[in-house]
């Protein structure tokens, strides 16, 4: 009767890691996308966060790189995590101390995922990042090396 | 019909301007007008309708802010103004338009500290509009209109904390030319924003804010890139080379001022109690009432390097600072015992009037810097080491020869914060400050002459909270237990010249009434920032 309870317990536990684990690979993916006309294919990591970070402010054909980012934190928390390394909050203190000192210009932000798209398809140089399912249509999506 | 357009058109402008001018003086009113020219050469806008929006603003809230102005600062009156530009900046297409305003209170017991802040004060606010423009993909200019104030310093005056071109020509190399903030440390560049940091006051121990203005910008040129380096990281660099923009109105200055005015207040009175004898003829309040000051940058130049570390968040920098200035003060007074810097000689009576010229270097400036930042904790340090020389020149030298002094400042601090959620921020900072590295228990400088030692050194300990109420609209309060009373400002601008006689700064024995060593500092702001 026991070993009946030890075995249930187990199949539950089971379950509920093969659940976990089915749920975090389905989880949204980071990606980079960009204007259609940009015509890098792929970044380094490095290259992502000097991006992200003003420091690289134009792609190799001499176009200026424009930032877009999702207004909204909860998507964009895991990606500045993972290659800025900044909160939500320090990377808009970052970004606000870059245009009060004069060392850039602000990026832009988009309201919805709609506007996003729609904003870096239209915007030459446009670069954003997103948390989603699937790759979008219309924008570029940049290989992250 | 078209030219009569323009000539009209033309009246506008000048009339647009004298208005401006009335309400926001000469460099104010050049900013805002650069702005309107730019917009309507970027972005096509027409001109007329943004002199129209300006003016019905500026009409609008007139009287709002001259009566705010007066009940409760100036800084509410141009939070008003920027509230209604708020509804403006959107629609402004490429012109990147941002500000911020701020409005501090500052309460302090035993001493009072940057302003006259016993029984607290109201005397502390920046507001500041800035304009970036992309001109080119590599060309972009960038415009601040500043307006601070903290006690005697700034007086709210419309300045630009920075104006300048600013050509990219890539990752690796940059460069800005006109007026440039002094990259020294890691956040003087960023030190009149409030909402970039955690705590209302920068630590004192580095960021002087009695020195202010030999620190804040030069007009000249700045080379800047960022170098990686593989697995090392990457280096940003930063090397520019001016005139230091110092200013008539900084606390620095008039502090200065204040003491070679006060002399004369207290000429006679220093006669009698030093039993001097009759050196000059006191001819009333001429000296030292009306000193006419004039200060002007020489030059400057340095470099700021940082280091991007390859561990993530870690970044350790370096920054060098040369820069010297010249003020001249007229029609002044300066009279008493001896300074209590060993040049000048222990127990000599000195005294002059007439023109006083200080030459001052800063023979260099140095901050090591480090700071490394986890999830939501930032962990900083900075060490200084200040090297001054202060030269006097005097027209009359009868009783008080030229002297120099060069005490070598230093000071650290070491603070963390750290973010609890979106609302709620809070830090602690512990930073210690020395008048001369080679006397940090005041013995040679001060107790030697009768003076308390802790003239000598500043220790403070700061607790910080930040609550961030909206994205725009934050609210700190901050408190500071201090030790020592190294630098500060009793008597000089905040003394009170016309009742009492005051030996001034370098004056002496009254000093011990006026400081005491245990005090306490709480001071609160809120800055409102699009």
């Amino acid at each position: 009767m026991r070993q009946n309870k030890l075995y249930r317990i187990t199949a539950c536990l089971a379950i509920m890691v093969s659940v976990l684990t089915f749920s975090i690979a389905a989880k949204a993916e980071l990606y980079v996308i960009s204007n259609p006309e940009v015509k890098e294919n792929s970044l380094s990591a490095s290259n992502i966060k000097s991006i992200f970070t003003n420091k690289i402010p134009k792609w190799d054909d001499g176009t200026k790189i424009n930032i877009i980012v999702l207004a909204d934190r909860a998507y964009t928390k895991d990606f500045l995590k993972k290659y800025i390394h900044k909160t939500p909050s320090q990377f808009k203190t970052y970004w606000l101390k870059q245009v009060f000192t004069g060392k850039a210009i602000m990026y832009e932000t988009a309201k919805s995922l709609d506007d996003l798209v729609k904003k870096v398809s239209e915007t030459p140089g446009a670069v954003s990042f997103i948390d989603s399912s699937k790759p979008l249509d219309n924008v570029k999506t940049i290989t992250i090396q | 019909m078209r030219a009569h357009n323009l000539s009209a058109l033309k009246i506008k402008k000048i009339k647009f301007f004298f208005k401006l001018k009335k309400h926001f003086g000469v460099y104010g009113s050049i900013f805002i007008y650069m702005v309107a020219v730019a917009m309507t050469e970027i972005d096509g806008l027409k001109l007329k309708y943004f002199i129209i929006v300006v003016g019905k603003i500026i009409e609008a809230t007139r009287e709002k802010r001259m009566k705010l102005k007066h009940k409760i600062g100036f800084g509410s009156g141009v939070f008003l103004l920027f509230l209604q530009f708020q509804s403006y900046a959107f629609e402004m297409g490429t012109v990147d338009l941002h500000g911020f305003v701020s409005q501090g209170y500052l309460y302090s017991d035993n001493n009072d500290y940057l302003a006259d802040t016993k029984g607290g004060t109201f005397d502390f606010n920046e507001a500041g509009l800035n304009l970036g423009a992309q001109v080119s993909d590599s060309v972009r200019v960038g415009a601040q209109i500043l307006s601070r104030n903290l006690g005697e310093d700034g007086n709210n005056k419309f300045v630009f904390g920075y104006a300048y071109g600013d050509y990219q020509h890539n990752q690796h190399l940059g460069v800005r030319a006109g007026k440039i903030r002094l990259p020294v440390g890691l956040y003087n560049q960023s030190r009149d924003i409030d909402m970039l940091r955690t705590g209302v006051f920068l630590p004192n121990a580095v960021y002087h804010d009695e020195n202010y203005t030999f620190f804040s910008a030069f007009y000249g040129g700045l080379f800047y890139g960022q170098i990686p380096m593989g697995g090392a990281g990457d280096f940003e660099y930063q090397i520019y080379g001016g005139i230091p923009d110092v200013d008539d109105d900084s606390y620095y200055v008039k502090n200065q001022a204040a003491v070679f005015g006060a002399q004369s207040k207290g000429y006679k009175y220093a006669a009698e109690a030093y039993s001097l004898p009759d050196l000059y003829n006191y001819t009333g309040d001429d000296y030292g009432r009306d000193i006419d000051i004039d200060a002007e940058g020489v030059q400057t130049y340095g470099a700021a390097l940082l280091w991007n570390t390859p561990l993530d968040g870690l970044r350790v920098g370096y920054s060098w600072l040369y820069s010297e200035s010249e003020f001249e003060y007229s029609n002044a007074a300066f009279y008493g015992p001896a300074t209590p810097f060993p040049s000048a000689g222990a127990g000599a009576v000195v005294g002059t009037r007439g023109t006083i010229e200080t030459h001052n270097k800063i023979t260099p400036f140095q901050v090591l810097s480090l700071e490394y930042v986890w999830d939501d904790l930032i962990i900083s340090a900075e060490y200084m080491k200040f090297g001054i020389e202060f030269e006097f020149d005097y027209e009359d030298e009868s009783l008080f020869s030229d002297y120099k002094f060069a005490p070598n400042p230093c000071g650290f601090y070491l603070g963390a914060s750290y973010r609890f959620s979106d609302l709620v921020q809070l830090g602690v900072n512990y930073s210690e400050f020395y008048f001369d590295d080679k006397d940090k228990d005041g013995e040679r400088n001060f107790e030697a002459y009768g003076k308390p030692d802790f003239l000598g050194w500043l220790k403070d300990i700061t607790f910080s909270a930040r609550f961030d109420i909206t994205d725009n609209w934050v609210v700190k309060a901050e408190y500071h237990r201090m030790d020592g009373a190294a630098w500060l400002p009793e008597a000089g601008v905040y003394s009170d010249a016309n009742s009492t006689p005051n030996p001034g700064f370098y004056g002496g024995n009254l000093w011990p009434d006026n400081l005491k060593q245990k005090w306490n500092l709480i001071a609160l702001k809120t800055t409102y920032s699009f």
